[in-house]
């Protein structure tokens, strides 16, 4: 089993972790042997294709994985703690507060029956001791800073009536609320179109900086690596193949499942000349 | 009418979009407000045809793509299919017509039935043609897991027990059940790592030439867009502000808002130099549209001009249509531009 130790720098180690479902007593491997750190203050990312466990690996680290997800060696650290033996009481402490994560489907975090405000400023109530006139101005803040524009109707609407990309900003908000020390977004801007990206990212980046935060992004988009993080982790089949500097990736990658990652983000232009259709 | 050799050239429309606006009426601080989350669009999609709509999130392409799915009533304009309309405004949205035009929706795990089985989610819509005769049910539900390239051990799994990408193709099988002439996909590959993004593209086109199906694709991933569309339409709060032939358009932008959306997206390099040429400013909301131009307030060259009333959209050139009157400060240098406003 592949150790390493917890640098004094970094946020968390994940090492030789590996999990199986437990399918009625037959144990399915998901994850094998996964290893890999996040240096404090720094923005990683892990990539890899559909189903390679990157998701899982996220919710093991706060606890949240399903029940039926038993791991079978390693442990996960995080600061001086071991999280993976932490009672879930105990976990639900570090949850939210010290760590968060913004979940795939984004607008399954959100409760449709609660207006969006009500929800943000129930966050900020939990994690802050304000009047429930600063938490308003608090949320109200945090909406804005997810340019999620005419910020005083939308506090007042239900998830239901936004845009499928609006809904996934107003899940960062609640999560950059918590003030959160690690933070873990599962595909954070799948659904957003590009120039409102690159506002979410630069935001992430800059509080980032600003609140010293170490962040993690599981991410299907190469070129968004490139532009933010620092490290790569790359996942295949529950294992992780490469773990390096992010300008490495692009300069000399290592590992050939790497390579095909690269090539398979180029597409082919499709040729309009040739299929020019009249209507 | 001559005949053209060129098959592909002389199709007609399909199906005609028509001055379709949908507004939405919402209740803030106790008053009624009306938001415009579609504005006058005007569109024909021809079979075989792809036409992508891309845009700011909040733009409108969902609430479009559900208007020509049927799915929700326009409050004002019309869509016909060859040339009978068929979706009224004021009418509710009946699920009439499901047959010609058919969904696939944002997200695969919203959209299908936890508790039905692959094959339970591919035979209840065969069941409106096949009834209950068994043997056609069969065969044609391998036949839709042979077109969506998906293996027959899984007819038994449940949606939680497939990955993103089988989710994804028996959303595509599904819709193809009823033999549509439109598929309207939203984010197709939203969800998809690049590899099996690639093999889900592939997957599109081939459907396409087997069945001449017609596509609107809902897509924020321009690389997805330009290798299935065949034209692309830009929306900006709510509005088309510019649409033509996809090379044409990405190549050559004629408004702000495309050159903006075009120049923001990642380059697969480390640390891409930026493009200048970035939106700042408020997202206007659709309850408050600008009067003018709709992207005054964020637009890098702004002009004096540009408030006094609402550009039309107007060909550039054949088929390339643009809402901006001033297109030549495109060209300028981005820095340039940026400080000239
Ligand atoms: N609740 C579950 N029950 C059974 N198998 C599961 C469950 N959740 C995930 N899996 C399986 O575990 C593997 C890893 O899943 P995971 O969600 O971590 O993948 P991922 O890398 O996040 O993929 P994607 O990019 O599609 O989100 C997959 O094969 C998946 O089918
Ligand atoms: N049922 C509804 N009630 C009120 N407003 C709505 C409703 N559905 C959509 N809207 C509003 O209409 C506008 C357009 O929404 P739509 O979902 O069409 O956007 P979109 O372009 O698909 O965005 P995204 O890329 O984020 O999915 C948004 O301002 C949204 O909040
Ligand atoms: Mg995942
Ligand atoms: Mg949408």
């Amino acid at each position: 089993m592949t150790r390493t130790k917890l640098a004094a720098d970094d946020m968390l180690a994940v090492e030789g972790f590996s999990a199986s479902f437990d399918l009625k007593g037959e144990l399915r491997p998901v994850l094998k042997d996964v290893t890999f750190s996040l240096p404090s203050h720094s923005m990683s990312a892990i990539v890899g294709e559909s189903g390679s466990g990157k998701s899982l690996t996220a919710l093991s680290v706060l606890g949240l994985a399903p029940r039926r997800l038993v791991r079978t060696s390693g442990q996960i650290r995080y600061r001086d703690s071991v999280l993976t033996e932490l009672s879930e009481r105990e976990l639900r402490t570090v949850r939210g507060a010290r760590i968060a994560m913004v979940f795939q489907d984004a607008r399954a975090a959100l409760n449709p029956v609660f207006t969006v405000g009500h929800q943000l400023e129930a966050t900020v109530r939990a994690h802050q001791k304000v009047s429930r006139k600063q938490a308003k101005s608090l949320a109200a803040d945090a909406l804005a800073s997810v340019r999620i524009p005419d910020v005083s109707r939308r506090m007042e609407q239900y998830p239901h009536q936004f845009s499928g990309g609006m809904a996934q900003r107003v899940a960062l908000a609640q999560t950059l609320l918590c003030d959160p020390e690690l933070l873990l977004l599962d595909e954070p801007t799948t659904g957003l179109d590009v120039t409102i990206q690159a506002d979410v990212m630069d935001l992430i980046t800059t509080l980032g900086a600003e609140r010293h935060m170490t962040t993690c992004l599981i991410t299907h988009d190469l070129g968004l690596v490139g532009q933010y993080c620092d490290r790569v982790i790359v996942m295949k089949a529950g294992e992780v193949c490469e773990q390096t500097d992010a300008k490495t990736v692009f300069s000399t990658p290592t590992h050939p499942y790497t390579q095909l990652l690269l090539d398979a983000s180029e597409l082919k232009q499709r040729d309009t000349t040739e299929r020019r259709i009249i209507a | 009418m001559t005949v053209n050799a060129d098959i592909s050239r002389t199709r007609l429309p399909i199906m005609r979009v028509q001055n379709v606006t949908k507004t939405f009426s919402t209740i803030s601080a106790g008053r009624r407000t009306h938001l415009t989350a579609v504005d006058q669009l005007d569109f024909t999609i021809a079979a075989g045809e792809t036409i992508a709509l891309v845009g700011e999130s909040g733009s409108g392409k969902s609430t479009a793509a559900k208007c020509v799915a049927d799915l929700l009533a326009p409050t004002e304009g019309t869509i016909s299919m060859d040339g009978a309309p068929t979706i009224r405004p004021g009418r509710r949205a009946r699920r009439r017509d499901h047959r010609r035009v058919q969904l696939v929706f944002q997200d695969p795990n919203g959209s299908l039935d936890p508790r039905q089985t692959v094959r339970q989610v591919l035979e209840e819509p065969l069941r409106n043609f096949f009834g209950n005769n068994r043997g056609e049910l069969r065969r044609r539900v391998r036949e839709l897991l042979a077109d969506v390239e998906l293996d027959e051990s899984l007819l038994n799994r449940r949606p939680r027990e497939l990955s993103g990408g089988q989710k994804q193709r028996l959303g595509l099988a599904r819709a193809l059940a009823v033999e549509p002439e439109i598929i309207v996909l939203d984010e197709p590959t939203a969800s998809l790592d690049v590899s099996t993004r690639g093999q889900m593209l592939a997957l599109l086109e081939r459907v396409q030439r087997h069945t001449d199906v017609a596509y609107l694709l809902v897509s924020h991933d321009l690389a997805v867009v330009q290798s299935l569309a065949d034209r692309v339409l830009v929306m900006y709060l709510g509005s088309i502000i510019e649409s033509g032939p996809t090379d044409r358009v990405f190549t050559n932008p004629q408004h702000p808002y495309t050159k903006a959306l075009i120049e923001a997206a990642p380059k697969m390099e480390y640390r891409a130099l930026r493009s200048a040429w970035r939106l700042d400013g408020e997202i206007p909301s659709p309850t408050d549209r600008p009067s003018g131009c709709l992207l005054t307030n964020r637009c890098p060259v702004v002009q004096p001009d540009c408030h006094a009333q609402r550009p039309p959209l107007v060909a550039v050139d054949a088929d390339h249509l643009s809402a901006c009157i001033h297109p030549e400060l495109l060209s300028a240098p981005s820095m340039d531009a940026r400080t000239a406003s």
